[in-house]
């Protein structure tokens, strides 16, 4: 193990150990709000910290110089905001109150990267319970990252990956254990890793998660782009609907170093927020008619594209906006609007329709309703294989995803596809087996990968299927009907079944004498 | 019943356990056992054991032992009793291999005076309904139930004459091997039917 890698742990196993303040206090999805901003504060006074000592030390007193400098930093931190400041009044009331100050405080003093973050959590909130008990908790929970271990300077951890670690660790934590509420936040890591490797991220992308959660499968994919050529040139957009599940995603991507991000927080479906900059700037002009165009000319009218859009949408979201679907200033369902109570396909259009014209490919999760439904949906797919936009079916194994047992798949779709057929991947066997949950091993996954790239058939794996099958199938996509894992009897040899059974039961016979005699024995006739 | 009823209305000697047999723990192993690959020490776990017996021999893990004293290693003829959990039942060693121990959740019980008592009517009779009715019994604790030992000695063992107790033991492994005959017998009916089948509508 590396000094990184010990580091990490203890990291890691520090801010667990934090949570413990909360356990049969406060419901692990309340909390989990709690540790991770304090987390988040905590990086950033430490940072702070480490450089104005930097500056100390080279500038000795000037006081208003360091200040000048210290306001080039990444976050500004003003002086009673800082995580010490708040660590040396903890023992007096008024704790809650204290840190939502300072949250608010360095929001204000950050609005372009900060706004809005932190406007859904409350450290003041009853929730903690009364006034006694929230003052005591917070107190604990201040000296718990107080603790040594959890000096995140940058002169002490290097990298910033560490605690952009430590956030992801604590949010997979959580999710494996809140039950069914994990699905809402995470994806299972190795699920996102494969919808990242799926897509090939490149310089210079623009990729986008219309459902991000917390922003790991995003940040997966801007990673493989650092790892392969090193370069940082790339976008990464995402939109998130749940308000505080926005704002954990907002602070993954700084303690990431992912500054360069646009996460907006709404619905997907009734609001899409990531739309064409250009159609926005443009004024729009009616031959100087009237200087004040109607309102809803205003709006804009195109939604922004990208290279990749990958997602892990809700599985069957019974209220997804079936209601405003039809006219949808966007057009997304012009293929068909998909049924009231499963909001399955709303995001699969949505995706289809912010793919860029040539480079535009798309990964999604879906339950395996999505392959064989009719009615709406059987029309929309029927459309979707007839465009040419389907290019990959993963089958993946049960009990991957946290909260539902459910085996999902992933789906493949490409603007500009090679060929007019689809491969059928049947992955649902390779798998490690955990206690609730299954893995994907990192041989399952290069598997995968592998017939991806292959684009060929493999036997009781993969099919590739043409236009013309699938179409005799009706449309119908169950994997089953193209990758035939059915095990095939070795034939059975009647004559030698028969031999057996004369032989078994002479075998009984025998058997039966000999018990008759210890019966015999043991006085029994 | 009748049977049952003969052998119960017999005067064979009633003793304790503890007089007959040495009972003790396993090895003392502190927490979860170190797994050693090149390890020259067997482990038999409860995982490892079955009502049936011993599952498999070479799926044992495998570790190291150190301390000055050798530990008792296991020997042919040993009984291992399973004193954890709802299922208490004892198995017969069959020529372990050499340097084998078990875990501390397990108790060995080794006969002392092999000329009065067979160690495999022993691992029967503790298996049956009067035994068994005792150590439930006499099992305890609020989150897994388990058999101290000072309980375990106080078993009350019938000891039968000898050629009684060798009866007992080949009629029970009689009876094994005839539901291993009747199981292939289904099996066999099993596989005649797919021959049918494939013959009809393949």
């Amino acid at each position: 193990m590396s000094t990184t890698d010990i580091a990490q742990d203890t990291i890691n196993a520090t801010v667990w150990a934090a949570c413990d303040t909360f356990r049969s206090v406060v419901d692990p999805g309340v909390y989990k709000d709690y540790v991770l901003t304090m987390l988040f504060l905590k990086y950033v006074s430490d940072v702070w910290q480490d450089h104005y000592d930097e500056y100390k030390a080279q500038y000795g007193d000037h006081a208003e110089l360091i200040e000048e400098m210290l306001k080039n930093e990444r976050f500004v931190l003003p002086a009673k905001a800082n995580f010490y400041a708040l660590h040396d009044k903890r023992h007096s009331p008024g704790n809650g109150e204290r840190i939502d100050k300072a949250l608010h405080a360095i929001e204000d003093a950050n609005i372009g990267k900060l706004r809005d973050v932190f406007q859904d959590i409350s450290f003041n909130s009853n929730k903690l319970g009364d006034e006694q008990q929230k003052n005591d908790i917070l107190r604990h929970l201040l000296e718990d990252f107080a603790k040594p271990e959890l000096n995140l300077r940058p002169s002490r951890i290097g990298q910033l990956d560490i605690i952009g670690n430590a956030y992801e660790f604590l949010i997979k934590n959580f999710a494996s254990t809140s039950g069914k509420k994990a699905g809402e936040f995470y994806t299972p890591p190795e699920v996102s890793t494969l919808m990242a490797r799926l897509m090939e991220p490149k310089e210079g992308d623009e990729i986008c998660d219309p459902t991000c959660g917390s922003g790991s499968l995003l940040m997966k994919c801007g990673r493989l782009i650092r790892e392969r050529t090193g370069s940082r040139k790339y976008a990464l957009y995402g939109q998130e609907a749940i308000g505080s599940t926005w704002a954990l995603a907002k602070m993954n991507m700084f303690l990431h170093g992912e500054d360069n991000h646009r996460i907006e927080w709404g619905d997907t479906i009734r609001n899409p927020k990531l739309l064409d900059s250009d159609a926005r700037e443009s004024p729009f002009v009616v031959n100087g008619k009237s200087k004040q165009a109607p309102k809803q000319a205003l709006k804009p009218v195109s939604l922004k594209h990208f290279d990749i859009v990958v997602a892990n949408p809700p599985f069957s979201l019974e209220k997804w906006g079936h209601d405003g679907a039809d006219g949808d200033p966007y057009g997304r369902f012009r293929r068909g609007v998909p049924p009231r109570t499963k909001g399955d396909y709303a995001f699969i259009l949505h995706m289809i329709e912010t793919m860029k014209p040539r480079s535009g490919r798309m990964a999604v999760v879906v339950p395996h309703g999505v392959l064989f439904r009719g009615a709406a949906e059987g029309r929309i797919r029927k459309l979707l294989i007839e465009e040419n936009l389907l290019d990959v079916v993963i089958g993946l194994p049960e009990k991957l995803f946290y909260g539902t047992g459910i085996p999902a798949a992933v789906l493949v779709f490409r603007k500009k596809k090679a060929d007019d057929k689809v491969l059928f991947i049947d992955a649902s066997g390779d798998y490690q087996d955990g206690k609730n949950q299954n893995y994907l091993r990192e041989g399952d996954l290069q598997r995968i990968l592998d017939t991806v790239k292959a684009r060929k058939s493999v036997d009781k794996y993969a099919y590739l299927a043409s236009p013309a099958e699938m179409a005799e199938n009706d449309y119908n996509l169950n994997i089953p009907r193209y990758v035939d894992t059915f095990e095939e009897e070795e034939g059975v040899d009647l004559m030698a079944v028969r031999k057996q059974r004369e032989q078994l039961k002479t075998e009984l016979a025998r058997l039966e004498q000999q018990m008759t005699g210890y019966l015999r024995e043991l006085g029994y006739d | 019943m009748s049977i049952i009823i003969r052998i119960m209305r017999n005067d064979a000697k009633i003793i304790t356990l503890g007089a007959v047999a040495d009972v003790r723990q396993g090895y003392p192993f502190r927490g979860a056992i170190p797994e050693a690959p090149t390890g020259n020490v067997r482990v038999i776990q409860m995982k490892d054991l079955t009502r049936a017996g011993l599952r498999d021999c070479d799926s044992l893990i495998t570790t190291e032992v150190d301390g000055r004293k050798g530990p008792d290693w296991l020997r042919d003829q040993d009984l291992l009793f399973v004193a954890r959990g709802t299922s208490n039942y004892a198995v017969l060693l069959d020529d372990p291999p050499q340097r084998t121990v078990c875990s501390p959740h397990l108790y060995v019980i080794r006969v002392t005076q092999l000329q009065r008592l067979l160690p495999g009517f022993l691992a029967w009779q503790l298996n049956q309904l009067p035994a068994q009715r005792y150590l439930h019994q006499s099992a305890e604790g609020s989150h897994q139930l388990s058999i101290r030992r000072t309980e375990l000695e106080k078993v009350e063992i019938r000891i039968p004459p000898i050629e009684q107790q060798r009866a007992v033991i080949e009629l029970e492994r009689t009876a094994n091997a005839e539901r291993e005959a009747l199981k292939a017998l289904i099996n066999n009916r099993e596989a005649e039917l797919a021959a049918v089948a494939e013959r009809l509508l393949g």
